[in-house]
């Protein structure tokens, strides 16, 4: 009665029960878990509070530091939540939980272990704030954390004792840092952030481009610390201990401890742990003398995982990590004709060569399929070229692992004119790095795809299940070209549905304290108009993108800037880099504004038709949308600030109209009431986010009579947009109603050009 | 890779995927086409949007 496949892996096949039960859970009892949250949980007190508070607890992560772009230090780390003082409280209440705690400028220093004191904003993390982006609330809910804290800039933490951490884990993180400054101080920023993430799994060092590199080339598992790292320790451990005189026992045991205290320094994230369970139990199996079912033991170390943390179910690095190498064990010798990874010793070294590089194609080409339906709906591209990346990237990485392993044995005694290790690494790094951005220019390197309908995933999983289990296909060929014919089928099918069931929809988007809205029209093309800011934190890279890409958009008809403030044109780098601009437009304006340079210089570099409209003109050749200029008007106005020369525009479809507005202020609003402009408009995106309206702007949303504002705004900023008295004239017109992307996220309205219907995307 | 040739299954199988990528990919590039928008500056204002 019991399948055979329960049993010969009774433990993957419990695995694979223990996840099925957390889906259900999940998506059928989704508040099973709050009973067992404690009253007293920090969360309880963060809701709704916005006064500052002072915190006490025990740090028990690493403490993390980075540079922000404005020349600051940011630390963070994980507080062991103990005791909260309210300001209005004199004695402090018992909470429990953790909290993600960030501080700016920290006078004294923190480190693992410490029992501290903080004073600040005790927060609900923010959950997704724009379709496509990412879910930071669900992230830390993840691990385990349901609060974050931002601390007062004014107050230094009170460090109350030291040493209160586990000592193992004190010594791990000693050690990794140690380690982690060797690596700053031989190699340049970049270098050094690279073989941190590669050696030690310190991502907090990559730049941002750089890590877009390995993701756009499908490599970016080199990354992840897994078991790549685990098997390379452990084949580096058993070959120093070779000439050693102890028994083979002792050996297993001391690789054994190797593993876990690299999985203690390396930080417990769910790859590393996997891939240390299993070689764990690999060596275990060897120590008792018993053969070891690697799905098995891959089952075991997933069961492990799930019982401790239920939600790393839904954590992409656990979903990555596990398909990858299931696929590797189950799938892979059905391509190679071989149950074993490695050569036969008889072999010339070109059969071994020729071996090696086949098995690693195989094992590519598994890897890519197996993972494409997790990887399109979290990154929404698909990386046909990665192929032929991990051909050169994974021998490279081996002989950066080889010589990484050198470095950090001889470093510390070593004369430096003797070190050869970091000339071989920098060598290694360039042809690595070389060959990745070679790779990525590419044409076909990697295509946006878009998060696909649930039904058409289910088609993608079923089919690929269905061809890596045929057995009537016994030609490896023949089995590979059929995956890979299904999968562009299925992304064919992806770009052809887009083209059906496409509503009109305008969607301001959630970029903090800027603008960036966009607009798809029903009959084809687009508009996006603004892009949020690009210093500090990249709305392009971090909202537009992502969002752009989860629709599955490759091409922008028309990017519009509404007028040159690095909080409207900040994120169109990112855009200019990452879709197909057919056109860019502009008011016409001589705009000397330094942050426009930069995007000018682009626009020529890749040359972009560039429209520069102004009052009067309209933009033609939209099916079944007309765009209207009411603002700039055609001669200069000297004198005027950039706001008021903000591209008005009014975007008419059906007997629905959309006024987007820009940061256009008094003077500009007068002069376009003067102009006579039909305002009138279902839709009003409030200029300037909402400042402070004057006579001329009160007129002017009296005359817009909106049935929907939408106030683009970032929480708590120090303008303190928008302004109350603008709020005030905004409800007063009869039956408009107020959104504010600050409270209500990104705002999606869609319309069949009688009617509209709107949406705060998420709370 | 003991089997060299496609059996008359998999020749079946790859020719059916082959056809079937054939014409999505044809139906793609002719909706791409369809809505391709060319877009470009009117003098004028534009009070009414196209039926």
């Amino acid at each position: 009665m019991i399948p055979n496949f329960v049993r010969r892996q009774p433990l993957l096949a419990a695995a694979l029960f223990l996840s099925a039960a957390i889906v259900f859970q999940n998506y059928f009892l989704p508040n099973l878990w709050l009973n067992r949250i404690p009253k007293n949980e920090a969360s309880y007190f963060a809701r709704g509070a916005s006064t500052p508070v002072l915190l006490g607890g025990v740090v028990v992560s690493e403490v993390e530091e980075r540079e922000t772009f404005y020349g600051g230090r940011l630390i963070s780390f994980i507080l062991e939540n103990k005791k909260l003082w309210r300001t209005d409280d004199k004695a402090p209440q018992k909470v429990a939980g953790r909290t993600k705690v960030y501080l700016s400028d920290s006078a004294e220093a923190v480190a693992y272990g410490d029992e501290v004191v903080i004073k600040g904003e005790l927060k609900i993390p923010k959950g997704r704030r724009n379709p496509g982006c990412f879910d930071k609330r669900a992230y830390l809910d993840r691990q385990g954390i349901r609060t974050v804290f931002y601390g007062d800039k004014k107050f230094s933490p009170k460090v109350l004792r030291r040493g209160r951490g586990n000592f193992i884990l004190a010594k791990a993180i000693e050690a990794k840092q140690f380690l982690s400054k060797s690596l700053s101080d031989e190699f340049d920023k970049r270098d050094a952030g690279f073989l941190k993430a590669l050696f030690l799994g310190e991502r907090s060092g990559l730049e941002e481009e750089f890590k877009d590199l390995f993701i756009k080339t499908g490599t970016m598992h080199i990354l992840a610390v897994s078991g790549f790292n685990i098997g390379f320790l452990s084949l580096t451990l058993f070959f120093l201990l070779r000439p050693f005189p102890v028994s083979i026992n002792f050996k297993l045991c001391f690789v054994l401890a190797a593993i876990w205290l690299y999985c203690l320094i390396v930080g417990w994230q769910a790859p590393v742990v996997r891939a240390s369970f299993m070689a764990s139990l690999f060596i275990l199996g060897k120590l008792l003398g018993r053969k070891t079912n690697v799905l098995n033991t891959l089952g075991f170390a997933a069961l492990v995982i799930l019982m401790l943390s239920p939600k790393q179910l839904f954590d992409v690095g656990f979903q990555l990590s596990f398909l990858a190498v299931f696929g590797i064990v189950r799938f892979v010798p059905q391509f190679t004709g071989r149950p074993q990874l490695l050569p036969n010793e008889t072999w010339s070294v070109k059969e071994k060569i020729i071996h090696y590089l086949r098995e690693l194609f195989w094992v590519s080409f598994v890897c890519l399929v197996i993972t494409f339906p997790v990887t399109v709906q979290n990154f929404y591209i698909a990386t046909p070229l990665s192929l032929a990346a991990n051909m050169i990237v994974v021998p490279v990485s081996f002989l950066l692992f080889f010589t990484g392993a050198v470095f950090f044995i001889t470093f510390w005694w070593l004369p430096k004119f003797l070190a050869l290790a970091p000339v071989a690494m920098k060598f290694l790094m360039k042809f690595f790095t070389g060959s990745l951005y070679i790779m990525e220019n590419l044409p076909g390197s990697y295509f946006i795809v878009g998060k696909l309908h649930f039904i058409l995933w289910a088609l993608l999983a079923a089919g690929i299940a269905f061809f890596l289990l045929d057995r009537r296909i016994k030609n490896p060929i023949a089995r590979a070209l059929a995956l890979a014919l299904f999968i562009l089928m299925v992304c064919l099918a992806q770009d052809i549905s887009r083209h059906f069931h496409r509503p009109f929809r305008m969607t301001a988007l959630d970029v903090g304290q800027g603008d960036a809205v966009y607009f798809e029209f029903r009959k084809g093309g687009n508009m996006l108009i603004d892009a949020g800011r690009g210093l500090g934190s990249d709305q392009g890279r971090w909202v537009v993108a992502p969002f752009l890409k989860s629709k599955g958009v490759r091409t922008i008809d028309a990017l519009v800037l509404s007028h040159p403030h690095e909080d409207h044109l900040g994120g169109m780098r990112t855009v200019l880099n990452e879709f197909r601009v057919k056109n860019f437009v502009d008011g016409m304006r001589p705009y000397n504004v330094k942050d426009f340079a930069v995007i000018e210089k682009m626009i020529r570099g890749e040359k972009l038709s560039r429209l520069s409209v102004y009052r009067g003109q309209s933009l033609g050749n939209f099916r079944d949308v007309k765009v209207e200029i009411l603002n700039p008007p055609h001669l200069a106005m000297p004198g005027h600030d950039v706001n008021n020369d903000s591209l008005v525009l009014k975007v008419l479809y059906g007997g629905e109209s959309f006024l987007l507005t820009g940061d256009l202020g008094e003077e500009g609003m007068a002069d376009v009431l003067k102009s006579g402009a039909p305002l009138e408009s279902t839709v009003l995106k409030v200029p300037h986010h909402g400042s402070k309206l004057k006579e001329h702007g009160e007129a002017f949303v009296r005359k817009a009579a909106p049935r929907i504002s939408v106030v683009s705004v970032g929480e708590k900023n120090r303008y303190k947009h928008p302004s109350p008295e603008t709020l005030e004239t905004l409800n007063a017109v009869p039956g408009n109603k107020v959104f504010r992307t600050d409270r209500d996220t990104a705002v999606e309205i869609v319309s069949d050009g009688v009617s509209v219907v709107e949406s705060g995307y998420a709370k | 890779m003991a089997h060299k040739k496609f059996s008359s299954y998999e020749t079946k199988l790859l020719f059916s995927l082959l056809f079937l990528a054939a014409v999505l990919f044809s139906l793609s590039l002719y909706l791409k086409a369809r809505d391709e928008v060319h877009l470009k500056v009117v003098e004028g204002p534009a009070r009414q949007a196209p039926s």
